[in-house]
């Protein structure tokens, strides 16, 4: 039962605990979206996404929430040490508390827009404008913790808070972040962040996964990959490694062309 | 949320008589006119049930803790077989563990 425009449940687990929540998952019927794998978080994708045969929505089990920067388990034990609980459907459900919860949305609505805030500052502006003043210094501080303060500075900015001295930390992880950001639809993109944030030998592994795994972006629906058959699924794959190759084309372009130290929005 | 309308048919025996709550792991809303109800326990292979009308009238009321009395004044317009429904209906929803006894 969910809102009338809700699509997926997001559920944040605990890492240490990412497969024993998979597995009460399937032990109660639920089903893995086609393409994802339970070890898809080890692959730096943040969610296994999971289909209850019969029911529209599906359910993103996540290790992670992309924006938070912070080691996954110290994110997680951040967010629930901020957790309070709310009754959803009339069922108590823990969430994270106003401040912690608006890290959380500021960075889910900018990971899918290009850089800046502006199209989605209105969003965000009502979500701020609902914090008492102490949640908002929460909110930063919060932010700081989990790794969030640098890829939500310029939404700070935008909203009149002071973020503070620049947080040192994550500069990996930040690059990842603005190059996502730059072309949010480019999975290619995205995929190459996640071999290239991996020791050298595990790479050769995640790039044949990055191919043979054509759903794991959500790039077709269940309905889809199910009537694609033997054929369709081994052009997808190709259609796949050729758009990889021209996002190292890509990227390699752009890192040649970009100025040292550049590209905070 | 597609799914199908409760079986009003009446079931064998009678309902307890009340009052009632809504048993845990049942999760609902309302939705305009309806209520939505949707028992989130294994095997999770029902879908949600869509309540119009009187249907959902009787589920407010039981949520707010009425008894079967209570139902049968406030919703049976004094007619012996509209109580007769509702009293099918309340069985029903006592069948499906979607309501339990309020002191079970």
């Amino acid at each position: 039962v969910g809102l009338p425009a809700s699509s997926d449940v997001d559920v944040l687990c605990d890492p240490a605990e990412f497969t024993t929540a998979c597995s009460a998952a399937e032990a109660a019927g639920w089903q893995l979206y086609p393409g994802n794998s339970r070890d898809s978080h080890l692959l730096g994708a943040h969610a296994t996404t999971y289909v209850v045969p019969g029911w529209p929505s599906t359910v993103d089990l996540h290790n992670h929430f992309p924006g938070l920067l912070a080691p996954p388990q110290e994110v997680f034990e951040t967010l629930w040490a901020a957790r309070e609980e709310i009754a959803v459907a009339h069922l108590p459900t823990p969430v994270p508390r106003p401040s912690a919860h608006f890290v959380v949305l500021a960075v889910n609505c900018l990971r899918s827009t290009a850089a800046g805030v502006g199209e989605q500052l209105p969003e965000l502006r009502t979500a701020w404008s609902s914090l008492t003043s102490s949640e908002r210094v929460e909110a930063v501080a919060i932010a700081r913790t989990v790794g969030a303060l640098e890829p939500l500075r310029g939404a700070f900015a935008a909203l009149g808070a002071d973020a503070g001295a620049v947080d040192p930390r994550f500069r990996r992880g930040l690059r990842a972040w603005h190059a996502f950001r730059a072309d949010p639809g480019d999975s290619g993109g995205a995929w190459l962040g996640r071999v290239g944030s991996r020791p050298w030998r595990d790479r050769p592994a995640h790039l044949l996964r990055a191919v043979w795994d054509v759903n794991l972006d959500h790039s077709r629906t269940p309905e889809e990959w199910a009537a694609a058959g033997p054929w369709g699924r081994s052009l997808a794959r190709v259609d796949r490694a050729r758009r990889g190759g021209l996002a190292v084309a890509r990227m390699t372009s752009a890192r040649l062309r970009r100025p040292r130290g550049g590209g905070m929005p | 949320v597609s799914s199908p309308e409760p079986d009003v048919v009446a079931t064998a025996g009678a309902a307890s008589g009340g009052p009632w709550r809504i048993a845990p792991r049942v999760a609902w809303i309302e939705s305009g006119e309806e209520v939505l109800v949707l028992a989130l326990r294994a095997p999770y292979d029902r879908l949600p049930y869509r309540l119009p009308g009187s249907a959902a009238l009787i589920w407010l009321c039981l949520a707010e803790g009425m008894d079967l009395a209570g139902l049968i004044a406030e919703l049976g317009d004094g007619q012996p077989e509209r109580a007769g429904e509702i009293e099918a209906f309340v069985c029903h929803l006592e069948g499906e563990r979607l309501v339990i006894p309020l002191h079970g």
